[in-house]
């Protein structure tokens, strides 16, 4: 009774709502209750089964998971990259052959340098010489010879160096 | 046929033998009032049939650690109630409905469904419930089609008896005026 009178109260303050039936209006496709109960079984066992092989058919060690947790938060700190020059003995050979041709070749031309260096001096001395005017050279040797002293020697050396120094053939030629 | 006991259920639930005959028997006793109570929430048959599913796979799982500090079928109602609140609040972040869309997108569910009886007033009380938000809506259900006691709503909704009379009171002001209100019609 008192159920019926607690749902009767709002009746009064919604009039047009109260016109209308109470009823059900969805519907369900037919002989969808007596499927129910078996697909609610069906499921049922399908949650039993999905239980029983996650707990019993699979087991693993002791303490695995907390291992587990350890190995995977070790291999996310990845360290620092090493990177690997001679991966081969390919590379490792060549690279000693490399070496040694870069070594020889500088060792070559440091030997080199010094006689081009003298040979950059003549040059740079032939090239002031043709610079210089051709009177101002021969007064300075004429100069030069002046103040040079004669130099003594007797005629028999002359005659023996002469002898020495030159063939007959070049000494009978005319000049 | 004669409706059995709840405590002859929970009786023969708690012996291993006889526990598959006694989710049996629950289910041929709560299984089309728990059906329409969810089918008036999320309005699709569909929908409906997979909560009704879930609602009864919990109460198998759980039922074993029921208490018997209160009703069998107010401990159902809640399960279901929070079900279906639980998968509208899913659908909606699923399609992504912004709040004040959610009553017309049930509304379209309950215009295309093929399995609705109803006559126009009909359809526009549907629509009017549609308007209310989730929770008001569970507890107008539960008042008028099914004619619980606020006591029981209570129990089902864990809200205070005064907060229910309260909240039934708004829902029915809103239903009545949009009935009123001409300008919508089907």
């Amino acid at each position: 009774m008192g159920k019926n009178l607690e749902n009767e109260e709002w009746r009064e303050e919604a009039p047009t709502l109260s016109g209308v039936p109470v009823r059900d209006v969805f519907s369900v496709p037919k002989n969808y209750f007596e499927e129910l109960s078996a697909s609610i079984e069906a499921k049922k066992s399908v949650d039993n089964l999905r239980n029983m092989a996650a707990e019993e058919a699979f087991s693993v060690p002791t303490d695995y998971f907390e291992k587990m947790r350890a190995d995977i938060v070790a291999k996310t700190k990845s360290p620092s990259k090493v990177l690997k020059i001679w991966r081969s003995n390919v590379l490792k050979y060549a690279s000693a052959a490399c070496f040694v041709l870069v070594a020889g070749l500088g060792v070559y031309f440091y030997q080199e340098q010094p006689s081009q260096s003298v040979n950059y001096v003549e040059i740079a001395n032939e090239q002031m010489l043709f610079d210089i005017d051709e009177d101002v050279i021969i007064d300075h040797i004429q100069g030069t010879e002046a103040a040079i002293t004669p130099v003594s020697a007797d005629q028999s050396d002359l005659e023996s160096y002469i002898l020495t120094n030159f063939s007959t053939t070049e000494l009978t030629a005319e000049y | 046929m004669k409706q059995v006991e709840d405590s002859e259920i929970l009786e023969k639930f708690s012996n291993e033998k006889t526990r598959n005959e006694a989710f049996n028997l629950l289910l041929n006793k709560y299984q089309q009032k728990i059906y329409w109570h969810v089918r008036r929430l999320v309005i699709d048959h569909d929908d409906a049939d997979d909560v009704v599913q879930d609602v009864f796979i919990k109460v198998w799982k759980n039922l074993e650690k029921f208490r018997s500090d209160s009703q069998l079928y107010t401990w159902i109602y809640r399960i279901a109630s929070n079900e279906s609140i639980t998968f509208l609040n899913k659908k909606k972040q699923r399609n992504n409905t912004p709040l004040d869309e959610v009553s017309s997108e049930l509304s379209e569910t309950l215009i295309a469904s093929s399995y609705f009886n109803g006559d126009k007033i009909q359809m526009k009380l549907q629509q009017a419930i549609l308007t209310l938000p989730d929770k008001q809506r569970l507890i107008f259900n539960m008042k008028y089609f099914d004619e619980l006691k606020y006591e029981e709503i209570s129990e089902i909704t864990g809200t205070s008896v005064g907060a229910l009379k309260a909240s039934f009171h708004i829902a029915v002001k809103k239903v009545e005026a949009f009935m009123l209100n001409d300008d919508i019609t089907f």
